[in-house]
């Protein structure tokens, strides 16, 4: 077997604030293999989103290990993270984080800039990106302009324009109706059967449905895992996580 | 470079960028001004300091004249000699009499800057020995001699305050005199001057017995030593100052003008950097999520920097261009001169001087943006 994409040994993330320790990553070994499309739920607060920071290389463990693609996160400066975010890591976030300021395509091609890739070949990726989710007739709009669902569809245009191993989301559908979240789950599924691999926070059933694997967190440990089959089904989804102790 | 992104969050806060960069343009345009004036006076004092070439300037200050009183400023109201001493002066060995005088001076109107030439400065002098005060300059309408003892010699700038020309009368402390001549463009202290025959001028101003001072001129270049020595060992109690004399001790002034002009600079490029320094660190605070957001999608530090940079800089720079109108403005408006040479190459320098404040003042600021975490993109609310 292949190593996996991005690893975690014993991993701590503990957070001090006001002399008051909170324990929000307690000792979690994850090995996720190139392909995956995994989802971590579990109740809020349980640490999920603490576990992602730390594998997106956004934030660094109290104590254990992150391998990314066989490298020790631990080892490497804080500029070759920033490189590891720039090409091989993709984040989509809760709230989007678009640039304001900039359109929808330049937020794609700030992303392109970032990752090193030249000018020329900018212009024309970032087009092919913004058509790849279906998006091209706003290119010249600003984010505010757009709703919610599109705009979830251009931060993932952004996260997949340096076309990364990993790409990691935290609640993506968290803040969209129901018929958006299906459309970026649908979108997350294509790119995972894609070959990128994808790990994926969230709290919704639904959402988690269309992973092939669902990894059940509770006070920061991990409480065991499922692999789901076949079509995207969330009756099924919930049975499982019941039976894993949910 | 995210260049474009700075221009875009100035963009975004245009009504506070203006005012910036307009307080920038004020502070940038006080070294413009400050730098144009100074200097302008500087080349002035040189010139009519490189108009005395060969001549020796001998005058006799009161004993209680502080020291580096007549420094860079040829005209010493204070300076008096008997005409015996004048007479004797005028008679020693080897002078170009043509060009040596006694000359009687007298301001007739002041000037705006402390210890400068006058606004009109007479000066009485021998007549056809008119170049003894004159020197190279040339005439720009008229005669450079003075016919009769009611006609005058005008600098270019006495020409334009009394609006005469070669012909006309004017009147000089109640009497009337015509205008002989006028001068071409040159140093305030012939621009300005307005000569009379010398017996007029001690006859006006009440001054039959004395001369302010001689100017001796040696008739051979090489004979400037030897005139020197001589007059040092028989006149101990006067004052012969050679153009080198005076050009060192104009140098005190001018290091003084030298250090109030870096003073006002230092001043402008302090308050600038402050200026810039308090928008662009609350445009950073402003800009914090945005910039997490670009940590996390894999902007470098130095990225960040850039950025900080280029809306410090960016400011800095439009205010240094809008500087020179102002200055120009000002200078056309309150002083009234428009003879500025210097003002381009002032202005040049203020841009890198804008380059200087840009970078001084997103000091601060970039090492708080550099600072911003990743994580602050998902803080929200
Ligand atoms: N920056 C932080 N400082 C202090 N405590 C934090 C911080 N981030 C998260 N926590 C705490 O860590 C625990 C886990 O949070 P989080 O990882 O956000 O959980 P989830 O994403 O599963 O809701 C929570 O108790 C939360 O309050
Ligand atoms: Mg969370």
């Amino acid at each position: 077997m292949n190593p996996p994409i991005i690893e975690t040994k014993d991993v701590w993330k503990i957070y001090g604030s006001n002399g008051v320790a909170v324990e929000a990553v307690r000792g979690i070994d994850l090995a996720v293999q190139a392909g995956e499309f995994c989802a971590l739920v579990g109740p809020s607060g349980s640490g999920k989103s603490s576990l992602l920071h730390l594998l997106g290389a956004m934030d660094t463990p109290s104590r254990g290990e992150v391998i990314f693609a066989g490298r020790l996160l631990a080892q490497l400066s804080d500029a070759q993270r920033t490189d590891l975010r720039a090409r091989e890591i993709g984040f989509i976030f809760q709230t989007f984080n678009l640039l304001p300021m900039l359109t929808v395509w330049e937020n794609v091609e700030i992303a392109l800039r970032l990752g090193g890739v030249p000018l020329a070949e900018r212009k024309q990726r970032a087009s092919a990106l913004l058509a790849q989710v279906g998006l091209q007739e706003r290119a010249r709009h600003l984010p505010s302009s757009l709703s919610g669902g599109e705009r979830q569809r251009v931060a993932i245009a952004r996260a997949l324009a340096n076309r990364p191993r990993l790409l990691l989301a935290d609640e993506p559908t968290g803040n969209l109706d129901s018929q958006n979240g299906t459309d970026i789950m649908k979108m997350l599924r294509v790119i995972a059967e894609g070959g990128q691999t994808v790990v994926m926070v969230t709290h919704d059933f639904r959402a988690a449905s269309y992973a092939d694997r669902v990894i059940l967190l509770r006070d920061g440990r991990l409480r065991g895992e499922t692999h789901l089959e076949g079509a995207p089904d969330m009756q099924q989804t919930v049975e499982r996580l019941f039976q894993l102790g949910l | 470079m995210l260049i474009d992104l700075a221009l875009k969050y100035i963009w975004r806060r245009r009504g506070r960028a203006l005012l910036t960069i307009f307080a920038v343009a004020v502070m940038v345009q006080l070294h413009i001004l400050a730098n144009s004036v100074l200097s302008t006076y500087r080349q002035d004092i040189q010139r009519q300091l490189a108009a005395f070439a060969g001549k020796v300037l001998v005058q006799r200050l009161p004993e209680d004249t502080p020291e580096g009183a007549a420094s860079g400023n040829f005209v010493n109201a204070h300076s008096s000699l008997d005409l015996a001493t004048a007479d004797a002066l005028l008679d020693l060995p080897g002078l170009d009499a043509q060009a040596s005088s006694a000359v009687l001076l007298a301001p007739l109107a002041r000037s705006p800057m402390p210890d400068t030439t006058p606004a009109l400065l007479l000066v009485g002098i021998t007549p056809g020995r008119e170049t003894a005060y004159l020197g190279v300059f040339q005439s720009a309408a008229g005669a450079l001699t003075l016919p009769d003892a009611h006609s005058a010699i005008l600098g270019a700038g006495a020409a334009e305050h009394f609006a005469a020309q070669p012909g006309a009368q004017i009147t000089l402390l109640g009497q009337a005199f015509t205008v002989a001549g006028v001068l071409e463009a040159a140093p305030s202290l012939f621009n300005n001057a307005v000569l009379i025959p010398l017996e007029t001028a001690q006859a006006l101003l009440g001054r039959e017995e004395t001369v302010s001072a001689v100017i001796l001129t040696a008739a051979q270049v090489e004979d400037m030593p030897g005139l020197q020595a001589q007059l040092a060992a028989q006149y101990p109690a006067l004052q012969a100052a050679t153009n080198e004399e005076m050009l060192r001790s104009a140098g005190t002034l001018m290091s003084q003008l030298d250090s109030l002009s870096s003073a006002i600079t230092a001043t402008a490029v302090g308050v600038g950097v402050v200026i810039i320094m308090i928008v662009v660190v609350q445009a950073v605070l402003e800009q914090r999520r945005e910039i997490g957001t670009l940590r996390a999608i894999g902007a470098h530090h130095w990225r960040i920097y850039s950025l900080v940079l280029s809306e410090a800089l960016v400011q800095s720079l439009l205010g240094a261009v809008l500087a020179l109108p102002i200055a120009v403005l000002i200078l056309r408006l309150a002083v009234g001169w428009d003879k500025f040479t210097t003002l381009l190459p002032t202005w040049l320098e203020s841009i890198g001087l804008a380059a200087l404040i840009g970078v001084l003042a997103s000091l601060l600021p970039a090492w708080q943006a550099v600072h911003i975490n990743p994580l602050e993109a998902l803080r929200y609310e």
